[in-house]
């Protein structure tokens, strides 16, 4: 496998087959991350489009000072974030007051009974239904094995903040799934 | 045992699965779910039409460097023409010439309602219609 810098020189000497092999590389990282901000698969292709076009022409300016995946996730964070914007969709966060989790943790809808793949199903569309920064933090620790450091790095958030967002995520979807494991043991 | 949310986060986050209370069971389940890959991914043929398109923008680059060269070109063609008449002496005293020479705001006017014209045409009709 190429190493960055080699990668990175070939593409400004205009080798597209170094372009190719960068898409390769990096389309699975950009493509969860904008499965996770955007619903329809339309916009989301054309979303990872030009996060690439994007890279196409900054790649100039990459510094090396951090990784290239890291540098590419935080051109498809800020791009899928002004999509957003651009749509008018909410960037919630969980408000302090708890009535963001008394509603998410709430189990009027708990079936009498779960399997554990219905679980699991259920499970991913609560973390389709978190607020837009926890979503993306959450996969790109569990999916993309980012540390807290390249996470800050891509959402422009502090470390701390990331570790708190991460806890926090994690525990709403516990308390949740908890819900309906109690009623399973129950039965 | 009992162990703190924080506690069971971070046991999963290293690789332990302690199951042996219901917050531990259910932290199992969030983190089968959150470790799968979401399921959207891009078409195998992603890569070949980005580096088509990023070649088609090359191209569309190079037209404003042909338009640049079609500009210099007229716009030295004027100025030869003007310092030819300058030189020669040349007077607009042939037929129609001989009228216009009479009302320089009649051609002033002239040019600039032809490229008015254009531009409306340009940047609002042809917009218009594209929508």
């Amino acid at each position: 496998m190429m190493d960055d810098h080699a990668l990175v020189s070939r593409i400004i000497s205009g080798d597209k087959q170094a372009f190719r092999l960068l898409i390769k590389q990096h389309e699975r990282l950009v493509a969860h991350m904008v499965s996770r901000l955007v619903d329809r698969n339309e916009d989301r292709e054309e979303l990872c489009q030009d996060v690439f076009l994007r890279v196409y022409e900054k790649i100039g300016d990459f510094n090396f000072q951090s990784k290239l995946s890291t540098w590419i996730a935080t051109i498809a964070y800020r791009m899928g974030i002004n999509h957003l914007r651009k749509k008018k969709i909410e960037l919630s966060d969980i408000p302090e007051d708890g009535s963001f989790t008394a509603h998410f943790i709430s189990s009027d809808d708990a079936q009498e009974s779960m399997e554990d793949n219905e679980i699991e199903e259920m499970t991913l569309k609560l973390i389709d239904g978190l607020p837009t920064h926890y979503k993306t933090i959450l996969t790109l620790y569990h999916v993309d094995q980012m540390n807290y450091g390249e996470i800050g790095e891509v959402t422009g958030m502090p470390e701390g903040t990331v570790k708190n967002y991460l806890f926090r995520a994690r525990n709403l979807l516990k308390e949740k799934v908890k819900k309906y494991l109690g009623k399973e043991q129950l039965l | 045992m009992n162990y703190t949310d924080e506690d069971l986060q971070k046991k999963f986050d290293d690789g332990n699965f302690p199951l042996d209370s219901i917050d531990a069971q259910a932290y199992h389940k969030v983190f089968d779910a959150l470790n799968r890959e979401p399921e959207y991914t891009l078409p195998v043929y992603f890569a070949d039409r980005l580096l088509t398109l990023i070649e088609s923008k090359g191209k569309a680059r190079e037209i404003p460097s042909d338009n640049f060269w079609l500009g210099l070109g007229l716009f030295s063609f004027i100025i030869a023409l003007i310092v030819a008449f300058i030189l020669t002496g040349f007077k607009l005293s042939v037929g129609a010439f001989r009228f216009f020479a009479g009302y320089p705001g009649l051609i002033i006017f002239g040019i600039a309602f032809i490229l008015v014209l254009n531009w409306v045409d340009k940047k609002i009709i042809r917009k218009v219609e594209a929508f």
